[in-house]
């Protein structure tokens, strides 16, 4: 029997010691990663040999990787083998009522002015209430199915679309590409998978928030959104709200491809779990995020709000491949308590007029550290390439720490590159004035908080800004006095 | 063969067989200690964060050696004329005392001899200082410098006293594959003055390595000024360490060019350990050929009310890298700090490249901190305005680079020693 045979009759041998039935205390693998945990993913997920292959040549170099240390973040060592790769979507715990959910939760809900029909939807109240958004869904989709949009989850474009995925998956983050990366194109479990064909514009931001059999993407999540020539759209990501989640490690890939003048619209916010006061807990989220403009006149845009995890750690970057592309990247990131972020973007310029630029807001309180470390790289060939980056951080209190790492490589002479950041506190004069017309401490400090990240806040789609507004007070509620 | 030596074996050979058994036991201690490290670490490569862009491969495929000199070299020609100044002279790393002006009387305003000779004169109060501040164990090119150093400069300027000329430090390159390691002390008393000149020259080499590490502290209300010129020939591998201490009220400026070279990679690393202290950092490239230039400084606030400013420019040319890296780190408790930073590039050739690395690591949080970097070229706007007044282009473009390098330039104070600059620049654009 040759060795594939075997590995073959060893999966499937398998598939029947752990059950491969309905019951949903059984359909989840074991803990452990090793290459009978790939096969019964894939097995699971009734996946195409070729993707199989795929994911066991990922485990085979992640296995050779080292863990990366270079970022500006601690964290005790993750025991990889202590981690369940697979359980199939659990239904959740259907609530009667808002009465059940956690009161804390429910501050933050009415905080965020979200409402209660939403609500009851993200805390996994019975959804039967909340029939409307259930038929807007449905709307939406016989929406963008007339435009030939496809919008729905990773594991069903592999079914549906499989030359697509085969084209366009690994081609922007190779699994190669870093450690988290080939482990997460080792395991993943699902996603979302975006296609917009030629010509079109999309009608809606597209959301996870919408999308049908949204329920657990699992920790493992993978991204890839492919907009043809010419064609639009803007897609969110995550939510305002409050998530808790029982995975403490999160590893997604994200891949953007632009053809010749398309233009991705990418937005984040992101507010898991960030651990208790004392920085315990919380989730490690270490991403991998980058979109290429691989055609002319191609345009990919990055906004990101992140507020919440124990550990973020994540670059959205940009290939700038085609000529005259462009690439944008505005962040927020806020950390508090123990929080730790090191998040920053890599701009590639290769085709020639290309132009980047960067804005980066940093704001650290408690004991918190907030780095921004990019890169913008000036290939030769990028004929009058253009950057601009700016990169201001704010402090609050004095035991927080805010870093700035920006590598700037220029290879060609008709390149122009400017890069500048500042730290500094919020000046005394300037509470001053605010509480002398009669507005209260905290209520300033969120006045200066939002002026200060403005410019990033207005690249958000509106009801996003809004939230996520509300979302930076709440995040620094008691930072301050 | 049954086994093979590594680069770095083959590199480290030829510095063994020196002799300093004469010198003081904890002069010793430390030359033991260093050798150890350097037994231990590796010389650094590209994928060593701090050393991404420069790498060192050729530097340790090639044979340097210590040497003594020619009996009979004539410096005259390597004097920066018309400059009044105590000199002193080393020649591949040894001092030379027929051409230098040694001060070693008890009631001067200050010291000023070879190391060695002070390790024995004033080993005791040396010895606070020597080593201390960079440390061999911060790398293996430090660690070489500690283990093998021939000689170097000490200087004491007393308390209160303020040195009336400049002192010249002028180290001189003569050979094939010579390696030179001076290395240097410099102890500003407090509220004590002076103004130093360090260049290094070459008389005429094929290959050679300098790796000089100069140590400097600077008491309370002390200052200190210092040119440092880079001009050895295109064989030349050139590795500098400068660490700085400054104690409370001191200032120390600082102004670097490096001018010409194969390789130059510059540590520049200031401490400013006490309230009120002032850093200034200035650096002008030029680059030309196939130079390599790389300036990597690294000044931590450590106590509150300090002040650092820091302006680094270079001109790339023809196939030329320019690196820089400079990095603040603002401590804890060190409130009120300012510190500023600005790299700017100008990029001439299409196969010149420019890295910028500016960093900012702060930890305290009433402080007033900025970096900036730009990469760009000529303002073209501007070469038309000058060309359309009948100013030819590569005047106008000289014209432009002289503005450019002037507001570095500006930073020297002492005239004649700006005007020496401004003429290897000078040449080196022709």
């Amino acid at each position: 029997m040759s060795d594939s045979e075997k590995a073959i009759q060893d999966a499937t041998t398998g598939e029947y010691k752990y059950g491969f039935v309905t019951d949903v205390e059984s359909d989840k693998a074991p803990k452990g990663l090793t290459e009978d945990t790939i096969r019964l993913i894939s097995s699971k997920k009734n996946e195409p040999e070729w993707l199989l292959e795929f994911r066991l040549k990922a485990f085979k170099l992640w296995k050779e990787m080292p863990e990366p240390t270079w970022a500006h973040i601690h964290y005790p060592e993750i025991n990889f083998q202590d981690i369940v790769y697979y359980s199939a979507p659990k239904p959740r715990k259907v609530l009667n009522s808002l009465d059940e959910v956690d009161p804390e939760v429910l501050k933050t809900f009415n905080k965020l002015g979200i409402p209660l029909e939403e609500q009851k939807l993200l805390s996994g109240v019975a959804v039967d209430v909340v029939m409307d958004s259930v038929s807007v869904k449905t709307t939406y989709k016989e929406k963008l199915m007339e435009l030939g949009i496809i919008f729905g989850s990773f594991s069903d474009a592999v079914q549906n679309h499989p030359e697509l995925i085969k084209k366009y998956l690994g081609s922007v983050v190779p699994m190669t590409d870093n450690y988290y990366a080939a482990l997460n194109s080792a395991v993943f479990t699902d996603g979302s998978f975006c296609y917009i064909p030629k010509g079109v514009r999309c009608p809606m931001e597209l959301s996870t928030y919408f999308r049908i059999n949204e329920a657990n993407t699992g920790q493992f999540e993978r991204t890839l959104i492919v907009a043809e020539d010419s064609s639009y759209v803007s897609y969110l990501e995550g939510c305002t709200a409050p998530q808790r989640d029982e995975n403490q490690l999160h590893a997604a890939v994200v891949e953007l491809v632009a053809l010749d003048n398309a233009e991705i619209k990418y937005s984040t916010v992101q507010n898991w779990y960030p651990g208790d006061a004392k920085g315990r807990g919380g989730i490690y989220n270490f991403v991998t995020k980058r979109g290429i403009c691989a055609g002319v006149n191609s345009k990919i845009s990055w906004t990101q709000v992140e507020t919440g995890s124990a550990i973020t750690w994540k670059y959205p970057s940009c290939i700038l491949k085609g000529d005259n592309s462009v690439g944008e990247f505005y962040s927020v990131a806020v950390t508090n308590n123990f929080q730790q972020a090191d998040t920053g973007t890599k701009m590639i310029h290769i085709g020639k007029n290309t132009k980047s630029t960067i804005i980066s807001k940093g704001i650290s309180a408690g004991k918190s550290n907030n780095s921004y470390r990019g890169l913008v790289k000036i290939n030769k060939g990028a004929e009058k390439a253009r950057n601009f980056s700016q990169c201001d951080s704010l402090l609050l209190g004095d035991k927080c720490g805010a870093h700035t790492y920006p590598y700037i490589e220029c290879n060609n002479k008709s390149a122009k590159i400017e890069h500048e950041a500042t730290t500094s506190k919020i000046g005394e004069d300037q509470l001053f004035y605010c509480n002398q017309r009669g507005i209260k401490t905290e209520k300033a400090i969120s006045l200066i908080v939002n002026g200060f990240c403005k410019n990033v806040m207005d690249n958000l789609p509106m009801e996003f800004a809004v939230e996520a507004k509300k979302l930076l007070e709440i995040s620094l509620e008691g930072s301050v006095g | 063969m049954a086994f093979t030596l590594t680069d770095k074996e083959r590199f480290l050979i030829n510095f063994e067989g020196q002799d300093f058994s004469k010198e003081g036991k904890n002069f010793i201690k430390v030359r033991e200690l260093a050798l150890e490290y350097l037994k231990e670490s590796d010389f650094p490569t590209t994928k060593d964060e701090l050393w991404k862009y420069t790498s060192v491969n050729a530097l340790l495929k090639e044979g340097f050696k210590p040497q003594t000199s020619i009996n009979n070299p004539h410096i005259d020609a390597h004097k920066i004329p018309g400059l009044d100044a105590y000199q002193m002279v080393f020649i591949n790393g040894f001092f030379a005392p027929a051409f230098s002006d040694v001060q070693e009387d008890e009631l001067g305003d200050f010291f000023l001899m070879n190391i060695n000779e002070a390790k024995v004169k004033r080993g005791q109060f040396m010895e606070q200082y020597f080593g201390v501040l960079a440390k061999a164990k911060f790398g293996a090119f430090n660690a070489l410098n500690a283990a093998y150093s021939q000689d170097g400069v000490y200087l004491h300027v007393q308390p209160g006293k303020k040195v009336d000329k400049p002192i010249h430090l002028l180290f001189l390159n003569e050979g094939t594959n010579v390696a030179v390691q001076p290395r240097n002390l410099i102890v500003i008393g407090k509220n004590a003055q002076a103004e130093i000149l360090i260049s290094f020259d070459t008389i005429d080499t094929q290959n050679a390595l300098t790796n000089v590490i100069s140590e400097f502290v600077v008491m309370d209300g002390g200052q200190l000024t210092v040119n440092k010129l880079q001009y050895e020939n295109d064989s030349t591998y050139h590795v500098s360490t400068d660490s700085v201490y400054q104690h409370k009220n001191s200032v120390f400026h600082i102004n670097t060019f490096p001018l010409s070279g194969k390789m130059i990679r510059n540590n520049l690393h200031i401490q400013l350990d006490g309230q009120n202290a002032e850093a200034k950092l200035f650096g002008l490239n030029y680059v030309n050929g196939k130079e390599h230039f790389d300036n990597h400084t690294f000044v931590e606030h450590i106590k509150p009310n300090c002040l650092s400013t820091e302006l680094y420019k270079s001109v790339v040319n023809d196939n030329g890298t320019s690196v820089f890296n400079g990095k603040i780190k603002v401590h804890v408790d060190a409130q009120k700090t300012l510190a500023y930073q600005s790299n700017k590039n100008i990029i001439c050739d299409d196969n010149a490249k420019a890295y910028s690395k500016p960093e900012l690591e702060i930890y305290a949080d009433d402080v007033k901190c900025s970096h900036g970097s730009t990469t760009g070229q000529f303002d073209e706007e501007a070469v038309f305005y000058l060309r359309a007044r009948g100013i030819k282009e590569s005047s106008a473009r000289k014209l432009l680079l002289n503005a450019f390098a002037g507001e570095v330039l500006d930073k020297v104070e002492n005239g004649v020693v700006r005007e020496f600059i401004e003429k290897k620049i000078e040449r080196k654009s022709n």
